[in-house]
Parts: structure tokens; C-alpha cells; sequence
């Protein structure tokens, strides 16, 4: 069967679609300046492009400028607020609990067991190297003292009120960073 | 659209100043209506899909390029978004001929319009509602995104051959409708 001299439908789409490589562009505006029947497709082909791009805006039901812009309001403003307030309320409540425990880590460091060690190869070289040891162990002692009578006179709870809104002010940054990809529901004015 | 005084909107919004970004969505309202609207084929649908692309485009502002026009930015999020939308649904069927008729754009859904509008008009938006969401897709990026083949392939997840299929049926059964009806 011979193949036919015209155009498909689907190069003249490619064509008016600009999808047609450069020599196959080239072969076919050729073509159509020797085949009547081919252009005419192609001028009818084209008044369907047009008429397809000529689709009159449409006005959206309601105004969505103050819909947009007062959910963007919300999103920054009242949802960071109530962030910060749940973490540090968290944050707090973590340094309360965990504040014994920090106490009694404090209170094992004021007698801290030192270990055994053979100094006799020390004392052979001349004993300076024990009597730094010696200065050393005391200066621990001294800073074990110190720990100990110091911990129960620091102000707590200025101390877990700084750390925790210092927690929930960086915990805060993090959930405004993350949160603003996320998505959320969109209320809508309906009549 | 002037698109100096966009890009200085832009800049102000990039700023912090939300009102700003309010004037950008009161200029391209429509158009942004209108792709999720052809796509959709439902008003109330695509003004949710319409707002929840401003909001998409605002907090991705940081990747747009100022020294590109906004409009087109803005519209090519509107269809990724409803694209999208559209994909979480189950898949339309593409029975062309026969499902034509049954699948969706009943002239008397569409939304109430002001004014007088022409024959053609009123054809074509009729025309484009009747088409399967598939087509309405192919025919969205190619005519009013200005994708290329490739692009458009990329953006609905199928072979370039499936693109071209889809719209050349799509423009079948769009030049039967818009002849018959007239």
C-alpha cells in the first residue's frame, strides 16, 4: 500500500506544538506550502488551538485575597505563640523532673575515688612526681567540698526557668522551620 | 501584568510583609481560579485548590526566581497542586467515545457568570468540562501552562506518546464539540 503524501494528524498537532525536530519541521513547513489539503488542516487545526486559548477568566465565587492573607496571618502569628507556650511548658517540666538526678550526679563528684596506682617507680625518680599527684588529689577534694556545700545553696529555680524557655526558644525555631511546608486545612467562605 | 511592580511585590512579601502577597493574590486570583477550575471541572473544589496554591506558592517563595514573570510560576504551582489533587482520586476512565457524555461538566454546573459571554466561549468551557479529567490534564499543560511534550510527560507521570495520544484525542472529541454544538 503506498503511504500517503499528506501529513498525519499527529505531525500537524507535533508541528503546531513546536514538537517537531529541526529537519522534520523543516520537510513538513515545506509540505505544506505545496499541499492545499494539508494546509487547510492545518489553518483548521489551528483555529481549535485558538479557540482552546481563548477561554475568558473566570472570577473565583469569593474574593480570595482576605482568605489568603488572614490564613497567613494566623500561620504566623497566634499558632507561634502557643508553640512556644506548650514547649516550654515541656521544657520546664523535663528540668523539674530531671533535677534530682542532676543532684545526685553533682553529690557523687564531691568524693570522687581516685585509683590506685603504683608510685614507687615515681618516688625512685625523686618523689616530684607523687607530690604533684598529692597537690592534684587535694584540689579535687577541695572542688568536691565546694560541689557539696554549694549545691543546695544554688537558686533552682531561676536556673530551670532560664534553661527551659532557652529550650523552648530554640525547639520553637526548629517546629517554625519545619512547619512551614506542612499543610494545612483551609477554611473557606461559602455562601 | 506589570512585572516590575510584581517583583517588587515579591521582594516585599520575601520582607515579611503579608499584605504584600495579598496584592499578588488579588492580580492573579483568576488565572490561578481558572487552571484549577478547567481542571476540576467543580467551582467550590477549585476555590479551595485556588487558595491552598497561594498559601503553597507563599511559603515556597524562597525558590522562585524573581527574573522569571510570577504569573506562570504562580499557575504551574496551581496545576502541580491540583495535578495532584486530581492523582489521589481514583483514575478517570479514558473510554473516549463512550464515557464522553457520562464524565463530569453538565452546562448547568458551572459557575454563575456576569455579563454576557459569547457562543464560542460558552462552547469551549462546556466542551473542556465534558472531557475526562486525562484529557482535561493534557490539554490544561499544553494550552495554557505552555509545557512541552516532555514536560508535560514528567508532570503526569506517562510515556510522551501517552501525552500525545491524550491530547489528540482530547482535541478530537473538543473540535466535534465545539462544531456541533454551534
Amino acid at each position: 500500500m503506498a503511504e500517503s503524501p499528506h501529513l498525519s494528524d499527529y505531525d500537524l498537532e507535533a508541528l503546531l506544538d513546536q514538537h517537531l525536530d529541526p529537519a522534520a519541521e523543516r520537510a513538513a513547513r515545506l509540505h505544506l506550502e505545496g499541499c492545499r489539503d494539508c494546509r487547510r488542516r492545518a489553518e483548521m487545526l489551528g483555529r481549535l488551538f485558538s479557540a482552546i486559548q481563548g477561554w475568558e477568566q473566570v472570577d473565583p465565587p469569593h474574593d480570595l485575597t482576605s482568605t489568603v492573607v488572614e490564613s497567613l496571618r494566623r500561620e504566623k502569628a497566634p499558632g507561634g505563640l502557643r508553640a512556644v507556650t506548650v514547649q516550654a511548658g515541656v521544657a520546664v517540666m523535663l528540668m523539674v523532673l530531671a533535677w534530682p538526678t542532676a543532684v545526685r550526679f553533682l553529690s557523687s563528684l564531691s568524693r570522687p575515688p581516685l585509683p590506685v596506682l603504683d608510685l614507687t617507680w615515681i618516688d625512685r625518680i625523686g618523689g616530684q612526681g607523687e607530690a604533684w599527684l598529692r597537690a592534684a588529689d587535694r584540689l579535687w577534694g577541695a572542688a568536691g567540698v565546694w560541689l557539696r556545700l554549694a549545691t543546695p545553696a544554688v537558686p533552682m529555680w531561676p536556673a530551670v526557668l532560664a534553661a527551659g524557655l532557652l529550650l523552648a526558644v530554640l525547639g520553637n525555631s526548629i517546629l517554625l522551620a519545619g512547619g512551614q511546608g506542612g499543610r494545612r486545612r483551609i477554611e473557606t467562605r461559602r455562601s | 501584568m506589570d512585572e516590575a511592580s510584581d517583583r517588587w511585590l515579591v521582594q516585599r512579601t520575601r520582607g515579611g510583609d503579608i499584605d504584600a502577597f495579598g496584592e499578588l493574590v488579588r492580580r492573579y486570583q483568576s488565572s490561578v481560579y481558572g487552571v484549577c477550575y478547567r481542571l476540576l471541572g467543580d467551582s467550590a473544589e477549585a476555590e479551595d485548590l485556588a487558595q491552598e496554591a497561594f498559601l503553597r506558592a507563599f511559603r515556597r517563595l524562597a525558590s522562585y526566581d524573581a527574573d522569571r514573570p510570577f504569573g506562570p510560576w504562580m499557575r504551574r504551582v496551581a496545576a502541580n497542586l491540583t495535578l495532584n489533587a486530581l492523582q489521589r482520586r481514583r483514575p478517570a476512565p479514558l473510554e473516549w467515545e463512550d464515557e464522553a457524555d457520562q464524565i463530569g461538566g453538565d452546562p448547568e454546573e458551572m459557575p454563575e457568570q456576569a455579563g454576557e459571554r459569547s457562543a464560542l466561549a460558552e462552547r469551549l468551557r462546556a466542551g473542556l468540562l465534558r472531557l475526562p479529567e486525562a484529557y482535561r490534564a493534557v490539554i490544561e499543560l499544553r494550552h495554557y501552562q505552555d509545557m512541552s511534550y516532555e514536560e508535560m510527560a514528567s508532570a503526569l507521570g506517562i510515556g510522551v506518546g501517552d501525552v500525545r495520544t491524550r491530547l489528540f484525542r482530547a482535541r478530537r472529541m473538543m473540535a466535534r464539540w465545539l462544531s456541533d454544538d454551534g
